[in-house]
């Protein structure tokens, strides 16, 4: 199954997704403020998005209708901004969205959005991420970098995302070929 | 309001229409099945190549959602790019959730019709993409046959939510170029088809046309030759067959009653020209023929023998042996007579006994005279009828064509004046016909006018000849002879105008004027004081008549004569005929007083077996057996015969015409009561009468009157030789 979706992949990137890689970098300033909650509808936006590219490990959910769980931590508006999400659906289960206190155990989330949090906890936040196989999304600099799965970057005046490969095949994650071609692939230490 | 094909259609002849209507039917479902195959097909390829775009917008679809969602044109531009490896792929569209335009591909070669979307700018508004994309979805169809190129516009969805639309042009020459193989295909096969149905329908309104034209056919021969025999051979057991079959029953009909016509017509004509007795041809057809013969002969310059032949006493054998024997009699005749003729004569029956017939290519008078007397020889052997043999003879008179007359009715008329001019010279003979007997029958006809006026102008007179009994040689009775004063020809015997008289029915009134004139002298010798018996000939007319005793009576009453001094002699044929009316009358004539006496005895056919129920007195034996009598022993035995059979049945018996004193002797021998005849007196006045009972020895007397001069002088010498 895994080997599958890695060759499906690959053959998505040989096909398109290299091309892919190139607009990222050569996309054109859009007109999206980098400042303000503007800027965090579209990442909100970005990660609802995200999830329908995403697939859970088989254990993640305890049926088809189970609820997907969005939580977030830290401070500013990001975890204002998926608010709006609440009760939607992505790809059959109803979004739940949760705001956790820092240090607050994960428990039965999906997704953890990190965002305005001191980088000490980060590694700790992280850690448990992993271990409960939690798709872990920020837009810190250089999160993907730095153990997490998903990074939103802004390039160019545009939102772009940085993805931790590994860090997702660690946390047993699928991601779609679709997504990757969009998203610059980056490993932990790079720099 | 015809329309004009109708009435072209209606004429066509039957074959034709026949292959009209299948080459329509064929054509027309032809038509429509091409048509819907075409349809079909360009269906099917239709579908064929939505279906390709379809799944490459889909594919196109998929791979631009993420692109579509996360904002990136760059990577929506990337994806569509490899369409331009495809060729027919004209240009391939990504609009946004918002209804602008994304990404965008055009091929590279123009040289296609303008699309909807082409002249979009990046930046256009969502009304302007939205109005193109309409414009794209209504005309998809259309634009596939017409512009030339295929679109299809696909919705992209991410998680059932459209997150965006690819739209997608294609070139569709691949699939007009399929379209028109497929089209001219059908027309192939149409075309195919329709001259395989041609051939076929050429072949197959045979079934139909073929047997009815045979029909047709058929009954324009029959038309054309009348010949109602022919049939027509069925060709099916359908309605077809049942029309051979009407049309077979039909002729039938027809033929039977034809047939029928036929004989009706045949019988109509054996009806309308020949007898139905004798099966001869009438007096019609016989007329016709020799018309035809004299025109012939005349041409050829040949002559024509015309013959009347006439049954002698035809009229007696009729009446005494009824009209059934008569009739048998003259078909027998006919045959004979049919034996005789050659075939190119012709044997005719006129009517009655009356025959004639023609004999062509006569070559002169002698000719003629052999074919007369084989006629007359004819009758020499007697014809047998049934158990009886019946002697019967016949006079013949012949014409020659062109000697004795030029036309049918003048011949006829001829040949009819030779045959009685044969019956005067005693019957059974022959006369051809010269010119002198035209004079004698236009003589018979002046006779016949003067006939008429000498009742009137009492130009009649009576002798009364005697009759004596041989025992005691005295006057018995006398008979009544009629005499007529011609005033140009002088005193006439009763045999010169006795059958003018009965042919002209002159005869009753004679009959009548001599029975008044004959009663009132016998009233006058009563009133003299001498009962003189006086025998009146009675005509077999009267007998026909039935009015025998009424005028007797009223002659009677007229002369109030003592009925006893009267006495009737009839014919023996007249005794015969009508025998039960007669045998009344002459038994209420008998009881009355008055004799009866059978004259010309031996003559007729009289059944002896019948003579004794008839109230007879005497039998008066004909003169020729008496006249024979001492020259042939056969005539003496009649007579002998005759006398005896007299005698049983006790009855007298009157010898006439006795001339000769042997004669007389011999009767006396023989035992015959009285005689009548010259040797005892000729036919005298009445004053003579008178004188033959005033004087005692009558034959005495009658030598004394021998020698008184009288007309006839001849018998005078005989008598005087007695």
């Amino acid at each position: 199954m895994q080997i599958s979706a890695v060759l499906r992949i690959r053959s998505w990137c040989l096909r398109l997704g290299l091309l892919a890689v190139l607009p990222l970098i050569l996309s054109r300033p859009a007109g999206l403020g980098a400042e303000g909650p503007q800027e965090y509808q579209v990442k909100g936006a970005m990660v609802f998005n995200m999830a329908k590219y995403v697939e859970w490990p088989a254990d993640a959910f305890s049926g088809s209708g189970a609820p997907l769980i969005f939580c977030s931590v830290g401070r500013g508006p990001f975890a204002a901004a998926l608010e709006q999400y609440r009760g939607k659906t992505v790809l059959g289960h109803p979004l739940v969205v949760r705001r956790l206190q820092t240090g607050e155990e994960l428990g039965e989330c999906h997704l953890l959005v990190v965002s305005g949090i001191e980088k000490r906890y980060l590694a700790g936040i992280l850690d448990q991420a992993r271990r409960r196989s939690v798709l872990t999304v920020s837009d810190l600099p250089d999160f993907a970098r730095q153990g997490g799965i998903i990074g939103l970057v802004e390039q160019e005046g545009r939102v772009r995302f940085e993805i931790n490969v590994k860090a997702a095949q660690q946390s047993r994650f699928k991601i779609s070929s679709q997504l990757l071609k969009l998203a610059k692939i980056v490993r932990e230490g790079d720099s | 309001m015809r329309r004009p094909g109708a009435h072209f259609i209606r004429n066509l002849p039957l074959q034709r229409k026949l292959m009209l209507i299948i080459m329509v039917c064929c054509t027309a479902t032809l038509l429509v099945s091409s048509v819907f195959f075409v349809a079909r097909e360009a269906k099917v390829l239709y579908r064929a190549q939505q279906e390709d775009l379809v799944s490459l917008a889909d594919m196109i679809g998929k791979n631009t959602a993420s692109a579509l969602v996360f904002n990136d044109p760059k990577a929506a531009q990337e994806t569509i790019r490899p369409l331009t490896a495809k060729s027919s792929i004209l240009a391939a569209y990504v609009i946004d959730k918002d209804g602008r335009l994304f990404a965008r591909h055009l091929a590279p070669n123009p040289g296609h019709a303008d699309l909807p979307l082409e002249g979009l700018s990046d930046s256009a508004s969502p009304a302007e993409v939205a109005e193109a994309v309409e414009q794209v979805k209504r005309g998809a169809y259309k634009s596939s046959f017409i512009s030339g190129y295929a679109s299809v516009v696909k919705p992209i969805r991410l998680d059932n939510e459209q997150v965006g639309s690819v739209v997608i042009h294609a070139n569709a020459t691949g699939f007009l170029h399929r379209l028109r193989w497929t089209i001219l295909v059908a027309l192939a096969f149409m075309a195919a088809t329709f001259l395989a149905a041609y051939l076929f329908s050429a072949r197959l309104q045979q079934m139909v046309s073929v047997p009815l034209l045979n029909l047709l056919d058929t009954m324009k021969e029959i038309s054309a030759s009348k010949n109602f025999a022919l049939r027509v051979a069925k060709p099916s057991s359908d309605e077809i067959g049942l029309l051979y079959d009407g049309f077979n029953e039909m002729l039938c009909e027809i033929e039977e009653r034809n047939q029928i016509l036929r004989q009706r017509q045949a019988h109509l004509q054996q009806l309308a020209h020949y007898d139905p007795l004798t099966r001869l041809p009438n007096r019609t057809l016989f007329y016709d023929r020799l018309g035809q013969a004299l025109f012939y002969a005349d041409r050829a310059r040949e002559a024509v023998a015309v013959i009347f032949i006439d049954l002698d006493h035809f009229k007696d054998i009729n009446d005494t042996l009824g009209h059934r024997t008569g009739d048998l009699l003259l078909i027998e005749v006919a045959s004979r007579l049919s034996t005789v003729v050659r075939s190119c004569d012709t044997v005719a029956r006129l009517g009655g006994d009356e025959f004639t017939l023609f004999c062509q290519n006569i070559a002169n008078a002698d000719n003629a005279a052999v074919v007369g007397q084989k006629l007359v020889s004819l009758f020499a052997t007697p014809f047998q009828l049934g158990a009886s043999d019946i002697h019967v003879t016949a006079s013949v008179g012949v014409t020659l064509f062109p000697n004795d007359g030029k036309t049918v009715d003048e011949l006829l008329m001829n040949a009819d004046i030779a045959m009685y001019h044969a019956k005067g010279c005693g019957k059974n003979v022959f006369a051809l016909f010269d010119k002198k007997m035209n004079e004698h029958a236009s003589e018979r006809v002046t006779l016949l006018a003067d006939l008429r006026q000498a009742v009137e102008q009492s130009e009649f007179l009576l002798h009364y000849q005697p009759k004596v009994d041989l025992l005691t040689g005295k006057v018995t009775s006398v008979e009544a002879l009629v005499r007529w004063m011609h005033p140009r020809l002088g005193l006439l015997a009763p045999d010169k105008f006795i059958r003018l008289a009965e042919e002209s029915g002159m005869i009753v009134e004679l009959t009548e004027w001599v029975m008044r004139t004959a009663c009132l002298q016998a009233r006058a010798w009563q009133d003299a004081n001498l009962p003189i018996r006086v025998a009146v000939n009675l005509s077999p007319y009267h007998f026909q008549r039935q009015d025998v005793k009424q005028a007797i009576c009223s002659v009677l009453g007229a002369t109030a004569l003592d009925p006893s001094l009267l006495e009737i002699e009839i014919t023996e044929s007249a005794l015969m005929q009508n025998d039960e009316y007669t045998c009344r009358v002459l038994g209420e004539l008998r009881e009355m007083g008055i004799t009866i006496s059978v004259d010309d005895f031996g003559t007729g056919y009289s059944s002896l077996s019948y003579l004794h129920r008839f109230p007879i007195h005497t039998l008066k034996i004909d003169r020729t057996f008496i006249l024979n009598m001492m020259k042939s022993a056969e005539d003496q035995a009649i007579v002998t015969a005759i006398i005896a059979m007299a005698k049983s049945l006790k009855m007298q018996i009157v010898a006439e015409g006795v001339e000769t004193v042997d004669q007389l002797e011999t009767l006396k021998d023989q035992g015959c009561h009285e005689i009548q005849g010259f040797l005892v007196s000729r036919p005298v006045n009445a004053e003579r009468v008178a004188r033959f009972f005033t004087d005692d020895d009558h034959l005495q007397l009658h030598n004394a009157c021998a020698d008184a001069p009288g007309e006839d002088g001849a018998q005078h010498l005989i008598h005087g030789r007695t």
